[in-house]
């Protein structure tokens, strides 16, 4: 982590909110496509990104390591997401109609592709491609073995690369 | 390769940040919220205006008259079970069958990889919200900010006397601040009266620190001779105890993570318990030692008894399962299976992930005992009659429920009894109260609800028991709602009492049995505080509400009837940033009253409290005193700009008033209270000062409880 990042989280955590803000601006683009491709529509996900934005911000005292801060962020948007599927995706069948996606511009194979895969597998890419996280780190996140993550990071790769014919 | 792969799906990935989501909307979103937890009047911007979050407080007073049989209890015994193995959980006498399990269980795996992107009701999360204790992530994010609560100190009196003006200077020592008085809990600072104990910041090493003279003095370091990173100690007469995430495999440690060769990382998946003889505290001496598989949870310690849970998740990829199916246990760097009668496993489950429990009596060196079940550890509740570990389950789309473990002691260790289910998810290991005879449980739950015209909420159905969805609600616009949840469970762990359905649209906050009654609080915009009277176990009545303005995360009986509440300020339209301590008056459970409001900076600066993520920072000085920390910034003058600071308020219970004592200020820029304590007039506190070239540094700063003066410091790691 660099140092003038690490000065921002240091910032941010202790109460700096325009610093915080800045940090935001870095990750809200990463932030908005990993929730898109796991809430599958862009209200359930701007939704998601603005629940973890202020469950992290409320909770910035919390933070023990300020190199942490990226896996942290992800690491709450993945479960604000996985909650949201859990809890919203009835709903989401109704809103889907007549407002899908209006902002996603994912290319459609790559869309499809990513549907394809379980919530875990999609997960676990979307936090290695968006979020450029290693599998030490996603293992970390999800708990799970990083083994795991390496092995049903492979195979979902493998899947979409069949998929996408790349 | 899969570098190339995950850029060219980057590529593929462009999105345009929607309004809603500028830099600026959400700083404008977060100007509504005050730093470190403080939320006033959230306004979210959402295309479809979703039900905004509601803000405020209430308090459930709920009685758990009937369910509480006399002072007696304590020596009462358990009354035996009859049915030792529950339906849904089976014992096998060979791990034949146990493999068995697990080629079921990767076939399942398999074929929802293959047959990926249904979420069916199968498929299953933990709920924890990331707020494990293995995580190297602060409390979760996602809403649940963990609050603390808990049974009283001692749950099997409720006659506890007032405290008395002559006990007022009566110090001691301290203890860690316990759920239940006769269990103690791992912390990274112990006292035994003579000498402090603190796991230091850098998480490698342990400090001794002789406190008997008039300046404190390092007087030895422990140094674990397994690899990881020390989590918590517990001392015992001249045992010490550490316990820590193991780490394995590789030499070099950053933030808790080894390197393989080939660049990548591995987690730390094991747990690791040493126990030093310390009776010559200037020279310890490594005297047992074990290690589980699984990454470490939580622990207890009842008389020389430690009990030590971790959770061991399988992992199904590959051909070798089969081969890491049953935990191990190394004791003297020998590895063992945990034998095939210690595993309990509950056939419905679909988890590979074990809670690994291990007793060790410090006492008498015999080889630790290992008992295991199928079933993730998320919470561990204990009392000396009884463990109980709950696990969240995704039951199908929409509800998700609590499975608890319960478990009982056996000379050398514990012994699955039974298990139960209840609807919704739990705070925290506050949550959760047993008396011997009755296991009490407050949950969270989300319901599916229907709006009527006039804006009520009606709770429905979606699913039928195959889990069809029913199609009455297809064109009927439908929303997830919280409710709360108060069940009383018997030894079977059925259900045999409850209350449901409480605080709409609410999360609990914090919990807290005291003897038969149990007070809760939730969060919502309005305040009420309702009572319920749970006489009659089967029936239970809301007798009763009353308002209270903010929230308490974390409350703590104090004296009979008299209950300390930590939490945020505010008015009837949310909380204003400030912190408060308040002295609730229950002894009157039809009518509750706030009798004293102390707010730690007046509403002037934005303040936090740890001891709502971490109950052990809540240190009792006396009978009738307390200290607790809080996190300012500018509100204490200072010559630095916008100064945050760490402070520890000392309050005084005098009669049926609460006054604060002292304020100890600590410099809080960079700075983090870990722990503290007290040996007899001296209040210690244990700081971590934070930032990439001092990592780890810990401190320790004394100060006079007759004075009120900082008399010394002391560094324990540079």
């Amino acid at each position: 982590m660099k140092k003038e990042m690490k000065k921002l989280v240091r910032s941010a955590i202790d109460g700096d909110k325009s610093a915080f803000g800045t940090l935001y601006e870095i990750y809200s683009v990463d932030m908005y496509r990993f929730a898109l491709s796991m809430c599958k529509n862009s209200f359930d996900a701007q939704d998601a990104v603005q629940e973890t934005v202020l469950s992290v911000f409320k909770s910035l005292g919390g933070i023990k390591n300020p190199e942490k801060f990226k896996s942290y962020l992800f690491s709450a948007l993945s479960n604000t997401c996985k909650k949201k599927l859990a809890t919203v995706t009835l709903q989401s069948d109704f809103i889907d109609t007549g407002y899908v996606d209006a902002e996603i511009e994912f290319s459609i194979p790559v869309r499809d592709a990513l549907s394809k895969l379980d919530d875990d597998s999609r997960q676990i890419i979307m936090l290695s491609v968006v979020g450029g996280f290693k599998s030490r780190e996603i293992g970390e996140m999800l708990e799970i073995p990083a083994n795991t993550v390496r092995t049903k990071q492979k195979r979902a790769l493998n899947k979409m690369r069949e998929e996408l014919e790349l | 390769m899969s570098k190339k792969m995950n850029k060219k799906l980057n590529e593929q990935m462009n999105v345009k940040l929607p309004e809603n989501l500028s830099k600026e909307n959400i700083v404008t979103m977060l100007d509504s919220v005050e730093t470190n937890d403080n939320i006033v009047e959230i306004k979210r911007t959402n295309p479809l205006k979703k039900v905004l979050p509601l803000v405020a407080s209430f308090v459930l007073l709920i009685g758990l008259v009937g369910m509480y049989f006399g002072l007696g209890m304590g020596d009462k015994k358990i009354p035996p079970v009859e049915n030792n193995e529950p339906s849904q959980v089976v014992r096998y006498d060979s791990y034949d069958k146990i493999y068995k399990k697990f080629k079921q269980l990767k076939k399942e795996s398999e074929y929802i990889d293959l047959f990926g992107g249904v979420l069916n009701g199968s498929m299953e999360y933990a709920v924890d919200d990331g707020a494990d204790a293995d995580s190297a992530m602060p409390e979760s994010a996602e809403g649940s900010a963990s609050n603390m609560s808990g049974t009283a100190d001692n749950n099997t009196n409720t006659s506890s006397t007032m405290p008395s003006e002559e006990s007022q200077n009566d110090f001691d020592f301290g203890t860690t601040n316990r759920q239940e008085a006769d269990v103690d809990e791992g912390d990274i600072i112990k006292t035994d009266g003579k000498y402090l104990y603190i796991a230091n910041a850098d998480n490698k090493t342990i400090s001794i620190v002789d406190v008997a003279g008039s300046e404190m003095k390092a007087v030895a370091t422990i140094k674990p001779e397994n690899k990881g990173l020390v989590q918590e100690i517990y001392i015992n007469g001249d045992k010490l105890v550490t316990i820590g995430k193991k780490s394995s495999e590789y030499e070099d440690v950053f933030y808790g993570e080894g390197i393989y060769e080939d660049g990548s990382y591995y987690r730390l998946a094991d747990t690791f318990v040493e126990v030093y003889n310390i009776s010559d505290r200037s020279n310890p001496k490594l005297e047992t030692k074990y290690a589980q598989q699984g990454s470490y949870k939580s622990s207890r310690m009842i008389g020389t008894k430690l009990y030590c849970i971790s959770n061991y998740w399988v992992e199904l990829y590959g051909d070798d399962y089969l081969d890491d199916c049953i935990p191990q246990v190394e004791i003297n760097d020998t590895c063992e299976k945990i034998p095939a009668g210690c595993i309990s496993v509950i056939e419905e489950s679909n988890s590979p992930s074990y809670s690994v429990i291990t007793t060790l009596d410090i006492a008498n060196g015999a080889e630790p005992e290992s008992e295991a079940i199928l079933g993730n550890c998320e919470e561990l509740y204990a009392t000396s009659k009884g463990l109980f570990i709950s696990e969240s389950k995704y039951g199908n789309v929409t509800r998700v429920s609590t499975n608890i473990y319960r478990f009982e002691y056996t000379d050398t260790g514990v012994e699955f009894k039974s298990m139960g289910t209840v609807d919704g998810t739990i705070n925290d290991q506050f949550s959760m109260s047993y008396d011997g005879e009755y296991f009490r449980i407050a949950t969270t739950a989300r319901k599916t609800v229907t709006y009527d015209d006039n804006g009520r909420a009606t709770v429905v159905q979606l699913f039928d028991e195959d889990g069809n969805r029913n199609k009455e609600f297809d064109h009927v616009n439908i929303s997830t709602i919280t409710m709360n949840n108060l069940y009383i469970l018997d030894n079977d762990m059925k259900i045999v009492g409850k209350v449901e359905d409480l605080a709409e649209g609410e999360n609990i906050e914090s919990v807290r049995f005291v003897g038969k009654m149990a007070y809760v609080v939730t969060f919502r915009q309005t305040d009420p505080l309702f009572v319920i009277d749970l006489s009659d176990p089967t029936n239970p009545t809301v007798k009763g509400e009353l308002k209270i303005p903010g929230f308490s995360e974390y409350l703590h009986p104090i004296a009979d009837g008299l209950l300390v509440g930590v939490g945020y300020d505010g008015t009837q339209f949310g909380t204003n940033g400030d912190c408060k301590v308040s002295l609730f008056d229950v002894s009157n459970p039809y009518e509750p009253t706030e009798i004293s409001i102390l707010p730690v900076t007046g509403g002037k600066a934005n303040c936090y409290s740890p001891v709502g993520e971490n109950h052990k920072l809540y240190i009792k000085l006396s009978d009738n005193e307390f200290a607790v920390p809080f996190r300012a910034r500018n509100y204490v003058a200072t010559d630095v700009e916008n100064e945050t600071v760490n402070v520890y308020i000392r309050y005084r219970l005098t009669g049926d008033k609460l006054c604060e004592v002292a304020r100890y200020n600590m410099a809080g820029m960079y700075s983090r209270v870990m722990g503290a304590t007290y040996v007899g007039d001296t209040f210690y506190v244990v700081l971590n000062r934070y930032g990439s070239s001092v990592e780890g540094t810990t401190y320790i700063v004394a100060y006079d409880l007759n004075t009120n003066e900082e008399i010394g410091r002391l560094t324990t790691v540079e």
